[in-house]
């Protein structure tokens, strides 16, 4: 090239007549840009718009989120800090390329935040195909045991995109394999919330404790039943809402408490608490009536399945009371531990099925303090009633009205037999 | 050695070599061709040549991006850099407007990253916290989304807002406020399918 016409050619991409910047330096400029900056400016032009969501989101963005899930029952929270809100400090970017990459400075010290994600890097989307689904894997191998624990829980999971963390996220499309431990979400989808999140709700959502808990195992089932997509009342069962309010106080609970989102209907035109006294036995709210029950009772090291009937007097039945008998049957693995030290020490988790009629939808009671529900094991993939073994936080309700406000849950070991007590109070939000 | 350098309205700088091998364009035309005339800038004019000049020599010994050794050390070298903004750049680029964005398409005309990495960060705080229409009357940008697709994006963007706000009033509420609803906008409910596998 003669150097009498280096130069003479203006700019690859021509400056639009106003324009006082080029195209392509605006986008530089919008790479500098923090995500939360730059996402709203995708209404600018068509070229912000295109450049964020195809080069920006899928190349930057998403490598630099990082998801984490902790025990919903974690009350462990990280105090909102000013070193939440800053960039980080040269000295954290030393580490480059140990994690992260570059911009992935490490959490302070003292915070505590649970089990990681980070992006399955091998996935990177190419320039024409952008998909927005992305997998997450854990972030180190020995972890894995300890979140597939996690996942047969209730969770919590907090969401950081670059140095700043969110909360109170509900992500309808968040799902996870347990299996793999591959976790999937949509970005689109999480960035058009977060990012669009003002600054101030941000610092202040760091100051409460969590409302939202994600409960894995309906998540996958959605999934593998092959459902391409979520109604709301899928999204109930999807992310729940934690009643942080003590589930021993009915108070608390009658007051409002906290709810899944519900759109059957108005909870907060709920009748007022009316216990199952009254109730018609064999219709709705009648309990478990004898002889139409299955339960489950999963134990840490084994499982117990057993057809029984429950005994439950009228005068218990009236005030949700039931007691159970439950004789273990062809343990699956045999017990490390006696029975009785297992169950002592261990959740255990126990399921009501009802068949004889729709308005016998109980939840299965989880013990206060539970770490795992071993449901797949003794439960069909394709289980068509899988809204009976939606598991009920305190305060939630069901679409069926049912809701309890109140469970108390002893457990007596003896050999061979485990006498579980549950008690109710329950109250109809609708009469179906 | 020295370079001859000629600017737009064709003033000449003579600068080391050292200095001018900063520009990737200027790099690339020393390897090429050699240092045996004035090498000619028909995009920068003078007094942005001056300023680029003045920048190149006090960053002389900066590691280049054409080097062997850049992936290692040098560029953890260059992401602190980046990540803190010297006391000296940060004076060399505060200057008027019009002079910063002559800057910036000089440093993207003559392939100089880092003042360019500089420029953009520079207009990137400028950007933050304005509004959409802000920018567009900053830099002249014209709004070339057809009505459609505008009142789509917004559309789209108010129901993602419906959907957090609904989230922030029941935080805001304490925590016993109840959460009576929860409803998906329906084009946002389109968008959240969960994934095949």
């Amino acid at each position: 090239m003669p150097l009498s016409t280096l130069g003479s050619r203006s700019s690859r991409f021509p400056i639009p007549e106003k324009q006082l910047l080029p195209n392509e330096t605006l986008t530089s400029v919008l790479a500098e840009m923090e995500p939360w900056d730059a996402w709203p400016l995708r209404l600018v032009s068509k070229n912000f718009n295109s450049y964020i969501l195809r080069v920006l989101a899928p190349r930057f963005y998403v490598p630099e989120t990082y998801v984490y899930i902790r025990r919903a029952e974690s009350w462990v929270f990280q105090t909102a800090s000013p070193a939440a809100f800053t960039p980080p400090i040269p000295s954290d970017l030393t580490d480059i390329g140990a994690e992260g990459g570059a911009g992935s400075a490490a959490p302070p010290p003292s915070s505590h935040r649970g089990q990681k994600f980070q992006f399955l890097a091998s996935q990177l989307p190419d320039d024409h195909g952008v998909s927005h689904c992305v997998d997450y894997v854990p972030s180190r191998n020995e972890e894995v045991p300890i979140i597939r624990d996690k996942l047969y829980d209730e969770v919590e999971v907090i969401f950081r995109v670059g140095f700043r963390y969110y909360r109170h996220v509900q992500l309808p499309s968040l799902g996870v394999d347990r299996s793999t431990l591959v976790m999937s979400f949509d970005w689109l989808e999480l960035y058009n919330i977060v990012l669009n999140m003002p600054e101030t709700e941000l610092k202040r959502g760091h100051g409460i404790g969590p409302r939202y808990l994600w409960i894995p195992d309906r998540v996958r089932r959605l999934w593998m039943d092959g459902e391409d997509s979520m109604d709301f009342s899928d999204s109930e069962a999807v992310s729940s809402v934690a009643n942080p309010a003590s589930p021993s106080d009915p108070a608390a609970v009658s007051e409002g408490g906290s709810y899944f989102g519900v759109s059957h209907g108005d909870v907060s035109a709920a009748t007022l608490p009316s216990e199952v006294e009254g109730v018609p036995q064999g219709g709705l709210g009648g309990g478990v009536s004898q002889g139409d029950a299955h339960r489950n009772v999963s134990g840490d090291g084994g499982s117990y399945e057993s057809d029984f009937g429950a005994h439950s007097s009228p005068e218990e039945e009236r005030t949700g009371r039931y007691e159970a008998a439950v004789t273990p049957r062809a343990p699956r693995r045999s017990f490390e531990s006696s029975p009785d030290e297992l169950f002592r020490s261990s959740p255990l988790t126990v399921e009501v099925e009802s068949s004889s009629s729709e308005a016998h939808r109980f939840p299965h009671i989880t013990a206060p303090g539970e770490s795992f529900l071993n449901l797949d094991d003794s439960l069909p993939e394709n289980s068509s009633d899988s809204a009976e073994r939606r598991r009920l936080a305190p305060g939630s309700v069901e679409s069926s009205g049912v809701e309890v406000v109140r469970r108390e849950i002893g457990v007596q070991t003896h050999p061979l037999q485990i006498v579980i007590t549950a008690k109710f109070v329950q109250r109809w939000a609708s009469w179906p | 050695m020295i370079v001859s350098l000629v600017s737009s309205d064709g003033k000449l700088y003579q600068v080391d070599e050292a200095v001018a091998r900063r520009s990737g364009v200027i790099y690339t035309v020393l390897e090429d061709i050699g240092n045996q005339k004035p090498i000619p800038l028909l995009n920068v004019p003078s007094h942005v040549l001056k300023q680029v000049i003045e920048y190149c020599e006090y960053h002389r010994t900066d590691p280049l991006p054409q080097d062997a050794e850049w992936s290692g050390p040098a560029r953890a070298e260059l992401v602190r850099r980046k990540a803190v903004v010297s006391d000296w750049d940060k004076k060399f680029i505060d200057c008027d407007q019009t002079l910063l964005f002559e800057i910036i398409q000089a440093a993207s005309y003559l392939d100089i990253k880092p003042l360019l990495d500089l420029g953009c960060k520079t207009v990137a705080n400028m950007m933050t916290g304005k509004s959409v229409e802000d920018i567009r009357a900053l830099f002249h940008i014209e709004n070339d989304f057809t009505p459609e697709e505008e009142t789509a994006m917004q559309v789209e963007r108010s129901e993602f807002e419906s959907l957090y706000n609904i989230m922030i009033k029941s935080m805001a509420g304490g925590v016993n406020a109840p959460v009576t609803s929860l409803p998906i906008p329906g084009k946002a409910r389109r968008r959240l399918r969960a994934p095949h596998y």
